[in-house]
This record gives structure tokens, sequence and C-alpha cells, in this order.
């Protein structure tokens, strides 16, 4: 009879058993051991996601460290904080962010103070997080008399400064941040890659090569470029992530520590990439206020490269970046220094 | 029993599932059209709308304090209006391509459009 | 004699049992976390596909139905519904084949075609409760996924129907 050729085909399910377990299978790797997570810290929105089998463990742990740093170090507001004690106390003990703090210093001097961590009281008078508004010229200078990085002397784990000066680390959290996750949490291993935003200021983690959006200025939607990186920190500064208007002017929170207003030099956005996630977040503000030349030379003085996009729509980047950088957007100029 | 376990009828059916759903499982991984916005609340999922299947205009409001209303057309989404100070979020105004973001801290409303083309946008 | 109405119910009561006994026993198995949604072995089927050659259309359908009962008692209305709504259909198309087309399919086929109903009438049913047609979205996936289970459950029902058929003769001595 037909049996036969039917007995023959006994093989044929235990072959489509196979074939289906290699697609499956292939599926499911692609999915597997893959985690995201969001949350709210630091004042700003914050999302991970991570590659590897302990993806789900690694991105809690981001978060809880990100939410203990700003609680227990960086907060400016929360009354337990080593920040908000040293402000109380005029100085103190800085064991857990020393080596931090040096680097913020070093970045003041060498930016001739475009990059000021102490403006924290000049900052209270605009109060971009509450309510928004322009300061007397009167007022601004008092404070801003008081302020200065060169008043803060640190010497033996312990920092001192006067009164009327108040540590504000707005500009630098971030980058703490990125290097505090970095070196405590994915450092640890157990995952292949992880990416990490904190309001914008990105880790880039993994042996593999990443693509970064440079947000579009004009709409807040959107990205103008991408950037081809392997891991490394990116941070950026724009001018159109807050901002208030009064009386038909448009005021942004980038500061200028000289005059105490916000930079108006033509710039939109400056992003650094950066080894270091203080370095990149630090020298993207530094590189803002410097504007294109002078920002230029201080980022590669330190190691980095950076895209500085101005409002002419043109996009001047590290000459180290060419070939990784890529226009998103058909009205934007690319050029290289 | 007249069953048998194995007919040529069978290798078919089980030739043309692969290959039907092969294709179509190739195609979701490189399908580009669509266009999906993600409206989380205080990192929860809480909707996610196919901007490309919207029909005329569709107003979203999740249960957040202080309320944001939220509305939907097609390709495009925004945050229309909401009752706290900066409306940092309304100025953002439309999300139409993918990677776009907006964000209400205040709520802890976010809405993203799905993106495959960039692991993270820098801003 | 088989006729008797307490033949049938023993008989029937054995296979339900059975039929839920599998699915609790595929419940054990540990959530994978990149299954797709709702895919499942499906090892119920063994028992339906049985009833629906060996005993006719309303034994498997009351095996179909006294399942979505079960997981209505067990993990409520939802699980329920979408245990049924696969459930009917898979069986109802099942019978189908069995009656109509059994000399050009075989078992393996037949419980393919199984699986893949049973996919799709659960995936209706999540899209209709949902009002979200982004299920669908993974209806090729649980279709590869149904192809490698309908190939599993026909292979172990060959092996395992010689038994089935001794327990439907056994009890019929008791009797």
């Amino acid at each position: 009879m037909k049996d036969k050729p039917v007995r023959k085909l006994y093989i044929l399910p235990f072959v489509c058993l196979i074939i289906c377990a290699v697609v499956f299978g292939v599926y499911a790797g692609n999915r597997f051991g893959e985690d995201s997570i969001e949350f709210f810290a630091m004042d700003t929105y914050c999302t991970a996601k991570t590659n590897g089998a302990k993806a789900e463990k690694v991105n809690n742990s981001i978060k809880e460290l990100v939410k203990k740093l700003d609680a227990d170090v960086l907060s400016r507001q929360n009354e337990s904080s080593l920040v908000y004690s040293l402000n109380e106390n005029r100085g103190g003990p800085i064991t857990e962010i020393k080596d931090y703090l040096e680097v913020m210093n070093k970045v003041c001097r060498d930016s001739g103070g475009a990059f000021d961590y102490t403006l924290g009281k000049v900052s209270d008078l605009w109060d971009f997080g509450g309510n928004p508004q322009v300061p007397g010229d009167d007022a601004l200078e008092t404070v801003l008399s008081s302020c200065g990085a060169d008043k803060v002397i640190i010497s033996y784990g312990s920092v001192s400064f006067p009164e009327g000066l108040s540590l504000d680390f707005g500009a630098c959290g971030k980058g703490i941040g990125l290097d505090e996750i970095r070196d405590n949490i994915l450092d640890e291993g157990g995952i292949k890659s992880s990416v990490v935003s904190l309001g914008g200021s990105i880790l880039l983690y993994g042996n593999r090569d990443f693509t970064v959006g440079i947000r579009n200025p004009e709409s807040i939607t959107g990205y103008v470029a991408t950037l081809n990186l392997p891991a490394c920190c990116v941070s950026t500064s724009g001018n159109y992530e807050r901002y208030f208007e009064e009386n038909g002017k448009r005021y942004h929170h980038i500061l200028d520590p000289k005059t105490g207003y916000p930079v108006d030099n033509g710039l939109v956005s400056v992003t650094v990439v950066s080894d270091s996630g203080i370095l990149s977040d630090i020298l993207s503000t530094a590189c803002f206020v410097l504007g294109l030349d002078k920002g230029m030379s201080l980022a590669s003085k330190y190691g980095c490269t950076a895209v500085f996009i101005d409002d002419n729509k043109c996009i001047t980047a590290s000459k180290a970046l060419e070939g990784k950088v890529k226009i998103n957007a058909d009205s934007y100029t690319l050029r290289f220094q | 029993m007249k069953l048998k376990l194995f007919r040529k009828a069978d290798i078919i059916i089980i030739a043309a599932v692969i290959a039907v759903s092969g294709v179509f499982i190739l195609l979701n991984s490189f399908d580009d059209s669509s266009l999906n916005a993600e409206i989380t609340v205080n990192g929860k999922l809480y909707e996610t709308v196919d901007l490309n299947a919207v029909n005329g205009k569709r107003v979203i409001i999740p249960d957040t304090d202080p309320h944001v209303v939220i509305v939907a057309e097609k390709g495009k989404i925004r945050f229309e209006s909401a009752e706290c100070k900066d409306k940092i979020c309304v100025k953002a105004g439309n999300l139409t391509h993918k990677g776009d973001v907006a964000v209400c801290l205040p709520s802890g409303t976010v809405i993203s459009i799905t993106d495959s083309a960039t692991d993270a946008v820098t801003y | 004699m088989k006729n008797n109405i307490a033949y049938k119910t023993a008989l029937g009561a054995i296979l339900c049992a059975q039929a839920i006994a599998l699915s609790f026993l595929e419940g054990l198995i540990p959530a994978i976390p990149f299954m797709p949604p709702g895919a499942k072995p499906g090892f119920s089927n063994i028992i339906t596909m049985f009833a629906a050659d060996s005993l006719g259309f309303p034994m498997a359908m009351i095996i179909t139905l006294v399942k979505s009962g079960f997981a209505f008692i067990t993990r409520g209305a939802t699980a329920s519904l979408m245990s049924l709504s696969g459930g009917v259909l898979s069986t109802v198309i099942m019978y189908l084949l069995i009656r109509y087309a059994s000399e050009k399919t075989g078992l393996t086929g037949i419980s393919v075609i199984g699986a893949l109903c049973h996919n799709a009438g659960q995936l209706f049913c999540s899209a209709i409760l949902t009002g979200n047609s982004k299920t669908f979205y993974y209806a090729p996936v649980l279709a590869v996924f149904a192809v490698l289970t309908g190939v599993l459950t026909g292979v172990i029902l060959k092996a395992v129907y010689p038994a089935l058929e001794k327990q439907k003769k056994y009890l019929f001595h008791i009797h």
C-alpha cells in the first residue's frame, strides 16, 4: 500500500520541529535579557535600557542609585543631602564628591570661569524650576559679587567658602550620576550593553557601536543629527531645554557666570562626547558659554569631541567626529573644525 | 484508528504556515512605516496609540495631578494643555517623528514615539 | 451498551480530568520571559483530539467547555473566555478535519491546525476584550510556535492513542 513512502516521511515532523525551534530560538534570543525602565529623578526624566542576563536587576539598581545620589548628595533642596548641608554650614567634609569637585574646579579654571558651580544664589533669583522671572540688575550684581569658584577652598578632604555663595550641581549632577552608574553598577558585569539617559545626558556602555540622536532645537522633537559612537558619555546643553519669555524676550537657563544673564552668542546647543560623564556634562555647559572657537579648543584640551549647533542651522563638529556625524534634517549644514 | 501520524498534506500545511509567518516576522522586523506613540505615567505604560490609525481627533486624559490633556490626530500627538506652571510639555508641540519625546514633569507624563533608529537622544 | 449514559458520563469525566490535569501541569512550566504572551504548549489538545476522533463531536466539545469552566474557577472570567474562544474554534475545525479530511491530513497536520485555530480564537478574543489590535503583531510568532507545539502534541497523541483506547475499553468492561 501507500505505507512505505509514508513511513519515510516520519522523519519530517522532526525536521519541522528543528526548523521551528531554530526560528523561534532566534526570535527568543533577540528578546532575551532585554529590559528598560523609566523614572523621574534629579528633577528630570530618566531611562535605562539594558541587555544581558541581569538586565532587570541592573536597571533597578540604576534607578535606586540615581534617586539616592540625588536625595543624599546632590540635591540643593533636600535637607538631608550633602550639598544642602555644605551650603548651610558654608563648607564641610566632602569625601564622597572630592574627586568630582576637583574636576569641576579644574574645568572652572581652564575655562576662565565659563563653567561655575557656585551660582546657586543666581539660579535662585531666576528660579527656572519654579516661578521664573528676570531679576533686577542690582539684586543680580549683589549676588553675583559673592559668587565664584575662586572663593571655594578645598583642602584635606574638606571644602569651605564664604557666606552668600551656594554650591549648585545642576550642570554636573547628571554627569556624576552617569559615572557612578558605570563604576558601581555596570562594571560589576552581568550585562552585555546598557544605554542610560538622565534627562538627555547619556551613558553608552558595552562592546558595540551606538547611535545617538541630537535633539532638534527648533521643535524639541526629533533629532537633527545622529552620532555613531562606541561606549562613552554624551551630554548636551541647549538653550531650548528650560526657558521662559518676558516682555517678548526669551530667557533660557544657561547663565553666563560673568554677567548672570543667559548666554546670548548665537549658539543653540553644544553636545560633548567624553569617556567621563562629569566631563561631558560640565564641558557642554562651559563650551556653550565660551562659544564655538574657544569651546572647541577647551573640549579638545580634555580629549573630548564636540558638536556645536548655532541659530543659522549650522552644525560644527570636531574633526575627530568626521564620518561619524550624519545630518537628519534637510535645512541644516554640517562642517568640521 | 484511521488517523496516520503523518500524511503528505501535513508537509504542505506546515511549510505554508512557516513560510507565511516567516515572511510576516521579517516584515515586522523591518517595518518602518508604523508610528506608535507610547504614553507613560510615572514610568508605567498608560497607553500605546497607533498614530497612523487615529481617525479625526482623539483626546486622552490620563489620571494625573496636575491634569494634562493629550490630543492624538493622524500622524501626530501633542500635549494640548496642562494645569502646571511651566507648560514645557505644551510648548513641545506636535510629536510626529520617531524618537520624538515630550515630557510633563509635574504630572509625570511622557509621550514618546517609539524608535529603533537611535539608541538614545541627547538634549 | 456504549450509549449508556453512566458509561459516557464516567468516560467524559475521566477525559475532562485528564485534559484539566494536562493544562494545569503545563501551567507549572515556569514563565519564559521572551515567550509571546498567551503562548502555551496546549497539551490538553491531546485529549480533545482523541475525543473528537474516537468519541465524536459532542464529547470533544464537552471537554472543551469543562476546561474553560475550570479556567473560570481557577483563573477568572478573562482567562475562561480566552480558553473558550480558542477551544471552541479549534475543536470545531479539528473535528471537521478528522471527519472529512483524514484521508489527506495526518495527526500532525490536524494538530497543527488545531493549535493555530486555538491561537487565532484567543487573539480575536483578546483584540475584542482590550480593543487593541496590536496583539496581532504577535500572530506570526504565535503561528510558528503553534507549528512547534502542534507537531509535538500530534506525536504525543500518536504515542498515547493506544493507551487512551484501552482506557475507553477498560471502563466499558468494568461497566
